[in-house]
């Protein structure tokens, strides 16, 4: 089981680093791929980290000692039930994610739409100026 | 339902609206936007039937045919209880990320298939 989780974080590994590649050459025409990279990359990271630090929180409530920070407070004043929280964790957290996509996405799209030297980015001003002038 | 329900409600139909429109903006330069999209969208539902299936057989009552057939069967091991059967926890994490290796393979196609074919379309275009 040990050498199946250590092949597959290496597998899973492998794989971000491909999908940070394509986006850092697709980078070139829009740089709206460096955060569509970013998101698809950290985003699960950041929310499994989150998802931890509520999880052990949530033991640690179990044990009988609730933290006295927000918004684990609101719970101890018996405001929000524990499972509300949890819930609007996951749902605030999923929303981010997708204004992050929606964004970004709509960077790539406005790159494209930016006309012709939007897609030809390694083109230098100066270059650009003397091609006018010729 | 409160305010803060149909607040997050609009939120995510807008941002779903605008990755299908920028998903269709950007369909002329590859068609593998619309795979992104369509992957963007749609990877949440594949997440949430997979947790579903997991959920469904992390416990089964005695002479449960419920999901025990092939591929689900080799999930479910005895629990040790008189016929009752159960997902331990090492399979459970095999299975989530099983399934986070699918979304990051998906997501390599797709930006694969999209940084090609901008590529291509950047040697074909005679101003550059």
């Amino acid at each position: 089981m040990t050498a199946e989780l250590i092949v597959g974080g290496l597998l899973w590994v492998a794989l971000n680093a491909a999908i940070g590649i394509a986006c850092w050459r697709c980078a070139r025409w829009a740089t709206g791929f460096l955060l569509l990279g970013a998101t698809v990359v950290l985003w699960p990271v950041f929310y499994g980290f989150g998802e931890r630090v509520l999880m052990a929180t949530v033991q640690q409530m179990a044990t009988g000692s609730p933290p006295s920070i927000f918004p684990f407070s609101i719970i101890a004043a018996e405001s929000v039930s524990l499972g509300y929280l949890v819930t609007r964790f996951h749902q605030v957290m999923q929303l981010v994610r997708y204004v992050l996509y929606a964004v970004s996405f709509l960077l790539i799209a406005r790159s494209f739409k930016g006309g012709r030297n939007a897609s030809r980015p390694e083109l230098k001003p100066d270059v650009e100026s003397n091609l006018r002038a010729k | 339902m409160t305010l803060f329900d149909i607040v997050l409600a609009i939120l995510m139909l807008a941002s779903h609206v605008a990755i299908v429109g920028a998903a269709w903006l950007c369909r002329k330069r590859s068609k593998a936007f619309l795979f992104l999209g369509a992957l963007l969208i749609g990877w949440q539902w594949v997440h949430l039937a997979g947790q579903g299936v997991l959920a469904s057989v992390v416990e089964l009552p005695p002479m449960s045919e419920h999901l025990s057939f092939f591929p689900f069967s080799p999930l479910i091991v005895d629990a040790g209880g008189p016929g009752w059967r159960s997902v331990p926890n090492s399979t459970v994490r095999s299975f989530n990320l099983g399934l986070d290796l699918l979304r990051c393979a998906l997501y390599a196609a797709v930006f694969a298939l999209i940084a090609r074919s901008l590529g291509k379309n950047r040697a074909c275009d005679p101003s550059s």
